[in-house]
């Protein structure tokens, strides 16, 4: 009999796993996602705000996908499972057997905990649901408040400026992304957040969404006292791992739902994958939790080699990520730590591009790279972390990395300020 | 960059207002066709040029106010780019005008002498419909040409490509033939060749350039060179993209009066089917005509007598002026502006044919940045998918791809980057796993 594989979430991590376990094996597959029937880009919600793509546009695959590859699709809810049976209960009524389960929850945004976050008008933003109603709730705006500085926060800001909304942007800490980027390039982006004319305001920590009638919103209150007037309050503050179906069924969660670098949780044959895990060592090397469109795939495909008889171990290789903050373009490979300064790094800036290279100060190899509008190329940044190249010959070659687009006018060395003290690095790059 | 003032909302007034402007360009056109052309011609002329250039002016500024990356907020929303009744109607008004032109040309009536004084400033005589469709064509590509390059403006790539098509059509297929004209030379234009030129290497031409003398010779030895020794060259290098993109009046036309519609090419793996049967069906077709032509003349007219003449009206007919031109232009607004880029040029389909197989040209894509926004598929005027390879770490390697350079500019992770790279990894060994659904996307 062919083996039957139920997947829970069809996000980007649910769905790798069908496409990869359909690439290796004739399993049965079955896909069941709550969201919306067909998976879609989450990445691409701002665009279909923004109106420049529609829902279609963002769907990842055509309808005949599905069908074409044998991925049979449950638009509905898995409320409750059954180990020993080896089922699983949807809110439709539906009962699916299955060999071994698959949990792709995904994430939650964080709730704020101040009274008045229940008020009409607030919204976080991750799911479709929460499209649809920042929508509606923007519609003839004014005044919005956006709180959290981060990566979901600036989206929301770029959004709701474009329709003429008039927008204040809550950070609680004092420089943008403080945990994550070094210095200037929070700098930096938090200069072009502000030439889009939003209010950006560091170390404000909010106390209290606020009202005027008790049912709609007014604004907020900060801790230090000071108020924000609003018709429409964006709550961005992070998410974290949608544990729901997993606890509600007995499987061990933490913070996420607990797998091994084999993506098993402590169930036999139920896995984990996305953003809705926590590995439960963090002997593999990078955070216990990733929350990034791309490692929900990378964890896809994993799951669904160990699931075809091919085990191997999570490992992320070099950890890259991008983000695009109004026209600023951000990259980043390998490790650039957030405290990043001249002594572990060389900074390129002209006041609107920025490329830091981070290295090892003992040995001098290149750990990481940064950039903001510049575009760089992975398997060249990979390459050179890989093999610990030199930072003196990675900024002698630094060329061969650029993938900015043909004809764009080469980064002007002389206008690019060496902050490097290391007499090494400062002779070849001058 | 925008401003905090530069909502979408106001970017769409400056568009509607262009909108509204052109229309009333066009009403100046069909008062002069009515008659007024006759009586009135200068100052109509006047108006018309006049209306152009203010709806040139606001649209060029609503992209100088909105942002450096080209913002595309407008194409889901407005009627005229989304298929809506103001896009229908416009269709309709175009495909119509090509009917007539083609056609119908006594109905244009005044509209012809209006252009008249250009005609005669430039080649010393009355002007044609032919003028004044030349007149029209190189205007659109002129004027829309300097709004891709307002809106394209953080790209250099779009700037000089832009510059480049302006300068082809202005100069090449409009100035330089109406200067050929001028001094009683056989009205040539430099900038299309075989198969596109279809009749250029039929027997007829060829006998008649024969006669022409010095530039009779030159201009078929252009032609011959540029068709089987530059392009061959120029594409190994560049991709077709060195014609498409840079050099074509059809691809010039669609990179300029067309870029508002890119998006509305069909994304489907169904039109990717059909586009590979008409394209490649077409080269047939013109291969055939032309080897048969030549068969022909060569056996005396032996081989096909009257049936020869039958075949090239039929190319003529159907393929010239229906495909290319009714359905090519007139059909922007509803298909997208490359549908005889994409399913019809044989030009194209020869320069594919080259740039899948033999070409170092390649859409890179970097490594396992993408995010499947699905931002380049839906601006690629070609219908190509870009992102179904993006976002499995692919390289682009495409038939149809005429290297635009667009899905780049709109991608905001900068993950493509057209490049020219050596032979080898010339598809990518994708970043992310390879997987087998991709065999059930034919092989291009
Ligand atoms: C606005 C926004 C922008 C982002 N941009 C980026 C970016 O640029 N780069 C990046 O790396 N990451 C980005 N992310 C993060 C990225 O989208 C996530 O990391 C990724 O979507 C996680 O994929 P997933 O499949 O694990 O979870 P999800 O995408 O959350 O999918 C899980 C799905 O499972 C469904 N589900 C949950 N429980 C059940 C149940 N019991 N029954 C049925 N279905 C259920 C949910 O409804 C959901 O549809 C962004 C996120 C947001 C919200
Ligand atoms: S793939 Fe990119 S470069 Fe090629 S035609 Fe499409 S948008 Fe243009
Ligand atoms: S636009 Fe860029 S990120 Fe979006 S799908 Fe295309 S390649 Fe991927």
């Amino acid at each position: 009999m062919r083996e039957k594989i139920v997947i829970i979430g069809n996000g980007i991590a649910g769905t790798t796993v069908a496409r990869h376990v359909r690439k290796n094996s004739d399993s049965e597959i079955i896909v069941v996602g709550s969201e919306s029937p067909f998976l879609f880009a989450r990445t691409a919600l701002m665009y279909v705000y923004m109106g420049s793509l529609t829902l279609t546009d963002i769907k990842l695959y055509e309808d005949w996908f599905w069908k074409k590859n044998r991925i049979q699709l449950r638009y509905d809810t898995a409320s409750t499972a059954d180990f020993s049976a080896k089922t699983i209960r949807l809110d439709g009524g539906e009962s699916l057997g299955y060999d071994r389960l698959v949990l792709a929850t995904g994430s939650r945004p964080n709730r704020l905990s101040v009274p008045g976050e229940d008020l009409v008008g607030v919204s976080a933003f991750y799911s479709l649901g929460d499209l649809e109603r920042i929508q509606d709730l923007t519609r003839g705006g004014r005044k919005a408040v956006v709180i959290g500085g981060g990566l979901i926060g600036v989206e929301l800001a770029e959004m709701l400026v474009s329709r003429g909304i008039q927008v204040t942007f809550l950070v609680r800490e004092a420089r943008y992304l403080e945990s994550v980027l070094p210095a200037e390039e929070s700098e930096l982006i938090a200069g072009e957040i502000r030439s889009h004319g939003i209010n950006l305001v560091f170390g404000e920590t909010v106390a209290a969404v606020t009202s005027r009638n008790g049912r709609t919103v007014s604004g907020v209150r900060t801790e230090s006292g000071e108020t924000y007037e609003a018709d429409f309050v964006g709550v961005a503050i992070g998410v974290g791992p949608n544990v729901e179906f997993a606890a509600r069924n007995s499987i061990p969660v933490s913070r996420g739902i607990v797998v091994n670098e084999f993506f098993e949780t402590q169930v036999p044959d139920v896995y984990a994958v996305g953003d809705c895990v926590e590995f439960e060592r963090s002997g593999i090397g990078h955070k216990m939790i990733e929350q990034l469109w791309y490692a929900a795939s990378r964890h896809g495909i994993a799951l669904a080699s160990n699931l075809t008889g091919v085990p191997v171990p999570y490992d992320r290789h070099v950890f890259y990520n991008s983000a695009k903050f109004f026209e600023l373009e951000y990259q980043t490979y390998g490790s650039v730590p957030a405290d990043s300064d001249e002594r572990n790094s060389v900074v390129w800036s002209d006041g609107h591009r920025l490329i830091r290279i981070v290295f090892d100060p003992a040995k001098n190899t290149v750990l990481g790279f940064s950039s903001l509008g510049v575009r760089m190329r992975q398997a060249k940044c990979v390459e050179w972390i890989q093999n610990g190249d030199g930072v003196q010959d990675v900024v002698a070659r630094i060329h061969q990395a650029l993938f900015d687009p043909e004809f764009t006018r080469r980064l002007d060395r002389q206008a690019f300020r060496v902050q490097q003290v290391n007499p090494n690095v400062r002779a070849s790059v001058s | 960059m925008r401003t905090d003032m530069m909502t979408t909302d106001r970017l769409d007034t400056f568009g509607r207002v262009s909108g509204a402007t052109l229309l009333a360009s066009f009403v100046i056109l069909a008062l002069a066709a009515a008659g007024l052309g006759y009586s009135q011609s200068g100052l109509l002329l006047g108006l018309f040029v006049v209306l152009l250039l203010i709806a040139t002016a606001f649209s060029v500024s609503r992209h100088l106010l909105s942002g450096r990356h080209p913002d595309n907020s407008d194409s889901v929303r407005s009627s005229v780019l989304s298929r809506g009744i103001v896009g229908w109607l416009f269709g309709v008004v175009l495909t119509v005008f090509y009917v007539i032109l083609y056609w119908f040309p006594h109905l244009l009536g005044g509209m012809v002498a209006l252009f008249d004084l250009p005609s005669n400033l430039l080649r010393g005589k009355d002007a044609d419909q032919w003028f004044m469709y030349g007149t029209f064509y190189t205007l659109a590509v002129v004027l829309m040409g300097i709004r891709a390059m307002a809106r394209y403006r953080g790209s250099r790539y779009h700037v000089i490509r832009t510059m480049s098509v302006m300068f082809f059509q202005l100069i090449l297929a409009f100035i330089v033939p109406s200067i050929l004209v001028l001094f009683r030379k056989p009205e040539l234009y430099f900038s299309y060749f075989w198969p596109l030129d279809y009749d250029l290497l039929w027997p007829s031409s060829v006998e008649q350039l024969t006669q022409e003398g010095f530039l009779g010779a030159f201009a078929l030895t252009w032609g011959i060179i540029l068709t089987f020794v530059a392009t061959p060259i120029l594409t190994y290098f560049f991709g077709k993209r060195w014609y498409c993109s840079w050099v074509c009046g059809c691809g010039g036309l669609a990179e300029t009066a067309g870029d508002p519609f890119r998006h509305l090419s069909d994304k489907r793996l169904v039109a990717w089917k059909i586009e590979r049967w008409m394209i490649h069906g077409v080269l047939l077709l013109i291969v055939a005509t032309t080897l048969l032509l030549w068969l022909n003349t060569l056996a005396g007219g032996a081989v096909l007598g009257s049936v020869s003449s039958g075949f090239t009206q039929f190319y003529g007919f159907y393929i010239g002026a229906i495909f290319s031109g009714v359905i090519g232009v007139g059909f922007y607004p509803l298909m997208g502006a490359r549908v005889w880029c994409r399913f019809g040029c044989p030009m194209a389909a020869i320069l594919g044919i080259q740039q899948r197989f033999f070409s170092r040209f390649r859409i890179t894509t970097n490594g396992g940045q993408c995010i499947s926004c699905g931002n380049c598929s839906k601006y690629c005027e070609m219908g190509i998918d870009v992102r179904w390879y993006a976002q499995r770490g692919q390289n682009i390697v495409r038939a149809s791809c005429v290297g635009c350079g667009v899905c780049a500019t709109v991608c905001p992770r900068g993950v493509l980057k057209l490049e020219n790279g050596p032979g080898d990894g010339r598809f990518g060994d994708g970043f992310v796993a390879r997987d087998s659904v991709e065999i059930l996307r034919p092989g291009d």
